[in-house]
């Protein structure tokens, strides 16, 4: 199997009304991954010559072969019945990111950054955008082959504002560098960034002295972009089958969840589905085949608080006796090899208007975007902060906490979940930062979430 | 991750030392001549400032899973990263992997083109100078260049071996890399200078799953000589690290603690993150901002950066160029200022500390680090560390270990892989894992003892690398227990 560049990279950043960074990338090579009876190897080269790819197939054959001697076990590969013959994808845009000028990106960026120096106390302001472009050629000797042009985008607003012995940061439309999409400029201009700066600096000097979260067991209701990362780490993580197989015990951690329970786990409440779904419109994880010549494909991994489903490759799917892959095997680019990734891993909306959600709540937490996450390496303990929080006390949003910060047990946390929010409340988070792999690949993946309310979840007890 | 120390390596034991290239006389070293040749090229199509960086990378990743060889990795790539700059300190990037004539051109064009319209950076003083005097030659061992798949292999084979004779049935996960890198950099002020570093990284986990609750050891190492990344020895410390007898269940609290080596590089290497660099200072979050000059942290624990340790992975020259230099981070306990380019020097009107990170992407933005963080050894072996505990929590490493408040430096993670309850200066039994959030000063400040052996600890390529020692220090929060 083969997979080619070009791969094009843009990353734009003004701080404190200067360039941080103005970065443009281009690279290309040739990844070569041979799967002998025993055992995978994996080579790749930036020299684009058909020396270069020669010496590339025997050195993965040679590392294969190695492989093979450490195993008297076949590796399973499973069939795949709609492998392209041919075919082609291109991210749909309306605006090729690369074809604005880059006066325009600087010049969208310095205005939003201006507007996060709303105090003295804002000591940084930082605004970026980043796109990705990736040119694929993949052929493989079962005969598949496609070509692949995928676009992603994303920019974001931050402030740090500087206290006695307090930091906080606020950012717009989300922490980390801000919302990303399978799209064209388009979607950064819908952003707004300019309009929402001057909200995330006020904000960020009133964290500053704002009251400290409070400490003890109460309900939190988490908004949409926490709720796409727990999502993340204790569900998307949780459910790839090659952590489930100890495949990554040795670096991302292996999981809770075991094969036999499939269809029986109790993961969470009834309010609780979760699916992957690498059909959906603008996501990260979205693309018309996986990176073994599998389509893209939309399935449950949990229905209704039960274990449904699992993230697997080829091989994975095989070693479990799955009918097909669940399409999810993906490498960051021509010099990596391909691993379970997740997809558009989404939580369903439930009934809920936002304030039929807070409804429920007489004294609680509310916490948004995230600062800080840390879980174990089965997916069981977490701790997250966020940026803000807000008391509720019956049902009404009360004024800003500082240093929120919320921890659990992954099945104990999500058999909390009393309801998820409506549709309208939904959004599809795009996160280009998942670390797997080693060598280490950093993985473009989606999560949608509405807001969601949980019981009796254990705060505070941070900074 | 990681490192430090104040040993200059002289020339290597295992041959070759790379060396940067001398102005005139005899030209670079064979390994960079090819770097500089595309580097003289690219600059000499630059009208203007600028600098330019030639990176070629051969490595070799050996991962296992489950007791077998898995994933096997191979690359050999060639880049370059080119920064223009025009009038008034405007700066652009442009990197590539097409190493053509053509390449080279667009390369160029492009980082031009983004440095005419950039906002210009403040204080730019222009690309340094060669500042002079040679460049530090730095241990390089050919062997690291040898793909020799079936002398691995059968070390592996050999590490589990190892660990099945010591544990019984177990499942092995791992990881050893190793291989090469070239760096070059050059500038249109006439600086031209580079080094080649061998390394090899790699670590082992031994797990036993069917033991309720499952037990697990592990242990790691880096070090620019392959040879001294011991698979068997690292084998046999994952089985020492594996707990016998099932983990009991422990409370969270303060506790006094002994951090092996792994467990350091994460306080280390979340320290460099949390405010070691001038962007930290200049933010104003960074702790040196009121703490430079003040005791911050133990006289027992001094911390330098380190790039020459012979314990971890040298490098001759920073990302601008400029020959690295050993300095203090924490002397006596007092803190020290922080790292410095060129440009964060002269806003600062300092001179670089010569801690210049690549200016593309995702390095740019993070300003000077320190690298090769290097502790001073103390005198203290395993066994009179567990004695000066006396009562408390040893712990192997640490694990997802994430910041919660930079300013603070308090960060949270668990402990992993062989955790500890020590009593009577004797290891008692091991104990399920813990949640911990705590504060890096904090426990810095009450380092009481050091071990006696320094290790490396570095990333896959070595990009960085930390030398450390196991340490005891009197207080620890852990904030919540597992059951495992």
């Amino acid at each position: 199997m083969r997979y080619l560049g070009p791969r094009r990279f843009e990353r734009f950043s003004v701080k404190n009304g200067t360039a941080e960074a103005l970065t443009s990338s281009s690279e290309a090579g040739i990844g070569v991954r041979v799967l002998r009876e025993r055992g995978w190897g994996f080579a790749a080269a930036s020299e684009a010559s058909l020396a270069a790819a020669r010496e590339t197939a025997k050195r993965a054959e040679r590392l294969a072969r190695a492989a093979e001697k450490t195993s008297r076990e076949s590796v399973p590969f499973a069939e795949e019945r709609e492998l392209p013959r041919g075919g082609r994808y291109e991210s749909p845009m309306k605006e090729d990111p690369f074809s604005v000028t880059t006066e325009a990106k600087i010049a969208l960026l310095k205005e939003a950054e201006a507007r996060l120096h709303t105090h003295a106390s804002v000591k940084a302001g930082k605004a970026a955008l980043t796109l990705w472009q990736e040119e694929k050629w993949y052929l493989s000797n079962e005969g598949a082959s496609y070509r692949a042009k995928i676009t992603h985008v994303g920019a974001g607003v931050e402030a740090t504002a500087v206290g006695e012995g307090e930091v906080q940061r606020r950012s717009y439309p989300n922490s980390f560098g801000g919302d990303f999409a399978q799209a064209g400029f388009e979607f950064l201009r819908g952003l707004d960034l300019p309009s929402h700066a001057e909200e995330c600096g006020k904000t960020a000097h009133a964290l500053l002295t704002a009251p400290a979260c409070p400490k003890g067991e109460m309900d939190l209701v988490l908004a949409s972009d926490q709720l796409a990362l727990q999502v993340h780490e204790s569900v998307g993580h949780a459910t790839e089958l090659d952590r489930v197989l100890a495949f990554e015990a040795g670096f991302a951690g292996t999981s809770f969840v075991s094969v036999s329970e499939l269809g029986k786990l109790r993961y969470g409440s009834p309010a609780m589905t979760i699916e992957a779904d690498a059909t959906c419109p603008g996501g990260l994880g979205t693309f018309a085949w996986d990176d073994e010549g599998v389509p893209g494909r939309r399935y449950p991994l949990v229905r209704e608080g039960v274990l449904t489903g699992f993230l697997s490759s080829r091989e994975t799917a095989a070693r479990v006796g799955l009918p097909e892959s669940g399409g999810t095997a993906r490498a960051d680019g021509w010099a990596r090899t391909p691993l379970i990734r997740m997809t558009n891993v989404n939580l369903a909306p439930g009934e809920r208007s936002r304030g039929e959600l807070l409804e429920g709540v007489k004294e609680g937490v509310y916490m948004e975007t995230n600062r800080s996450w840390s879980i174990d390496d089965k997916r069981l303990n977490f701790q997250f902060g966020c940026e803000v929080g807000r008391s509720i006390k019956n049902g009404e949003l009360g004024g800003l906490l500082r240093n929120t910060i919320y921890s659990g047990m992954t099945p104990t946390f999500w058999n909390s979940l009393v309801a998820t929010s409506d549709r309208s409340t939904w959004h599809l988070w795009g996160l280009p930062n998942c670390g797997k792999g080693q060598p280490g690949q950093v993985g473009h993946v989606g999560h949608g979430a509405p807001l969601g309310l949980f019981r009796k979840v254990r705060v505070g007890g941070g900074p | 991750m990681s490192p430090r120390s104040s040993a200059r390596p002289t020339a290597s034991r295992a041959g070759t030392a790379s060396v940067g290239a001398p102005k005139g006389g005899t030209g670079p070293r064979p390994e960079l001549r090819r770097g500089f040749e595309v580097l003289d090229q690219l600059l000499s199509l630059v009208k203007g400032q600028a600098d330019a960086r030639f990176y070629e990378d051969r490595w070799v990743t050996l991962r296992c899973a489950n007791s077998r060889l898995y994933q096997p990795h191979a690359e050999s790539v060639a880049s370059l990263s080119l920064r223009v700059a025009v009038e008034g300190g405007q700066l652009g990037v442009a990197t590539t992997t097409d190493l053509t004539s053509q390449g080279l051109k667009r390369v160029a064009e492009e980082a031009t083109s983004l440095a005419r319209v950039a906002p210009p950076v403040r204080g730019f003083p222009g690309f340094p100078s060669d500042p002079g005097g040679p460049t530090a030659e730095v241990p390089f061992a050919p062997r690291a260049e040898r793909e020799d798949l079936e002398g691995l292999g059968d070390q592996l084979a050999g590490a589990f071996a190892i660990i099945e004779e010591g544990l019984g049935p177990s499942r092995i996960s791992g990881v050893y890399n190793q291989g090469t890198s070239v760096v070059a950099v050059a500038n249109t002020s006439g600086l031209r200078r580079g080094y080649r570093r061998s390394a090899a990284q790699a670590s082992l986990l031994a797990e036993q799953p069917q033991k309720d609750p499952p037990v697990s050891g592990w242990s790691e190492g880096t070090h620019w000589d392959p040879e001294k990344v011991d698979l068997l020895s690292l084998a046999k410390e994952a089985v020492a690290a594996t707990p016998r007898t099932a983990p009991r269940p422990a409370k969270p609290g303060k506790y006094r603690v002994l951090l092996m080596g792994p467990a350091v590089s994460e306080l280390t290497g979340h320290l460099t993150w949390l405010g070691l660099g001038a962007n930290a200072v200049e933010e104003g979050w960074s702790f040196l901002v009121k703490g430079q000059g003040k005791r911050l942290v133990a006289p027992a624990f001094e911390l330098s950066d380190d790039p020459f340790s012979p314990h971890g992975v040298p490098a001759a020259v920073d990302y601008e160029g400029l020959p690295h230099r050993s300095r203090p981070i924490f002397r006596q306990g007092k803190a020290e200022g922080p790292a410095h380019d060129s440009i964060t020097g002269a806003r600062a009107e300092r001179e670089s500390t010569r801690n210049a990170l690549p200016p593309e992407a995702p390095y740019g933005e993070l300003g000077p680090l320190p690298l090769h963080l290097t502790m001073r050894a103390g005198d203290r072996s395993r066994d009179e560390l567990v004695k000066d505990l006396k009562q408390g929590i040893l712990v192997t490493r640490f694990w997802y270990v994430r910041s919660v408040h930079p300013g603070k430096t308090i960060i949270t993670g668990m402990t992993r892989d062989g955790t500890y309850w020590v009593d009577k200066g004797e290891v008692q039994h091991p104990i399920r894992n813990l949640r911990f959030t705590e504060s890096i000063l904090r426990t810095l400040a009450g380092v009481e003892s050091v071990g006696e052996r320094l290790r490396g600890y570095g990333d896959e390529r070595a990009f960085s690398a930390h030398v450390l020692a196991p340490i005891v220090s009197r207080s620890f929060t852990f904030t919540s227990a597992t059951t495992f």
